[in-house]
């Protein structure tokens, strides 16, 4: 995934042209997938609105799910 | 034996460790709940099912009456439900002025991902929905915002409908719905405050119910008429004047919907008045 790349975060429009997609619908693809990954409420996809931020905790990421990337 | 997340595992043995009580994962340190957790349990799939149920906690201080609600709302978020908890406060929501409660209500809503401040993504969630479907009908192309957006409001319109038939006043046009949503707000608090008589929670009558519906008047006429900021910009042409306005009015709708939503719930609750006295839980 993009984020990854780039340390775990990146700012709203930057995602949203690395993954092809209209800034406007990113805010809804962000909540659907924070409804796959946040597993009981421990945030590994999260969302800065003051930074404009989205960013993804990949140490957690791959606990929740026992990674090993 | 349900899963328990590792990131949960770790943070419970490191409570137990430390001794403090952890935010969360009340209910797997919980004892002595079980024998409500049937009928919890019962009345919970009933309200998924399209129910509405009231309990009233009763115990002296100390006797577990947050952490019992907490261990309950920690219980519906695994069932998938969204939850929220207020305190009722003489200084910051008092009953009598109950936009405050809606308020600290869907600011404290939480859902399985999201502990707190939920509503966005639930609204977030179900606009890309929307928009997947109408993506679905293969007719748009993705990055044809201006028809998937139009296509889009227009399936929002029809899913609203059923809201709409329940409560008329989503299908007004904008000038009519700072008029008529006080009242019918009011109409539902009546019914509430009818049926509660008596009970402590009268607020007095027709008096009340006109303070409210104008306190509801004015907090949507706020809503709709807030200038946009212009930083120090000469103001946006009509169109995007426009656009900024019907956004705002859909962020509106998008919060009375909200708040519709605990109406119904409130009247469902004058309509089963039914308050269980819990046997305070016996303090080990």
């Amino acid at each position: 995934m993009a984020l990854s790349s780039r340390g775990g975060s990146m700012t709203t429009p930057a995602l949203a042209i690395a993954i092809g997609m209209a800034e406007h619908r990113l805010s809804g693809l962000i909540a659907v997938l924070q409804r796959l990954l946040n597993v009981e409420g421990y945030a590994i996809l999260d969302r800065q609105d003051a930074a404009n931020t989205v960013s993804l905790n990949v140490a957690l990421l791959k606990k929740q799910f026992d990674l090993s990337l | 034996m349900r899963n328990i997340s590792r990131q949960r595992r770790d943070e419970l043995t490191d409570a137990l460790r430390r001794g403090t009580v952890p935010m969360q994962s009340l209910d797997l340190l919980a004892v002595g709940l079980d024998r409500l957790g049937d009928t919890l349990g019962q009345e919970l799939d009933a309200i998924k099912s399209g129910g509405a149920r009231f309990k009233a906690v009763r115990g002296e201080y100390g006797t577990g009456k947050t952490f019992f609600s907490r261990w309950l709302a920690e219980r519906s978020r695994q069932m998938g439900f969204a939850t929220s908890e207020v305190q009722i406060s003489e200084t910051e929501t008092p009953l009598h002025r109950l936009e405050t409660v809606y308020r600290r209500l869907m600011e404290r809503l939480g859902t399985p991902d999201t502990p707190s401040g939920a509503l966005r993504n639930i609204l977030d969630g179900w606009l890309y929905t929307l928009e997947e479907d109408v993506l679905a009908e293969g007719q748009i192309a993705p990055d044809d915002t201006e028809r998937l957006l139009s296509r889009s409001n227009e399936l929002m319109e029809q899913r609203l409908a059923g809201v709409s038939q329940s409560a008329p006043m989503f299908a007004a046009s904008p000038p009519v719905i700072g008029f008529d949503l006080g009242e019918v707000f009011a109409r539902e608090l009546d019914t509430v405050l009818t049926r509660q008589r008596g009970r402590k929670w009268d607020m007095g009558g027709a008096q009340f119910r006109d303070d409210f519906s104008l306190q509801i008047k004015g907090w949507l006429a706020s809503l709709l008429d807030e200038p946009a900021p212009t930083n120090g910009q000469p103001p946006p042409p009509p169109e995007e004047q426009a656009r900024l306005r019907t956004k705002r009015f859909s962020n509106a709708i998008d919060q009375l919907i909200a708040l519709f939503a605990f109406c119904g719930f409130a009247q469902r609750l004058g309509l089963e008045p039914a308050v269980e006295n819990q046997p305070a839980p016996s303090t080990p």
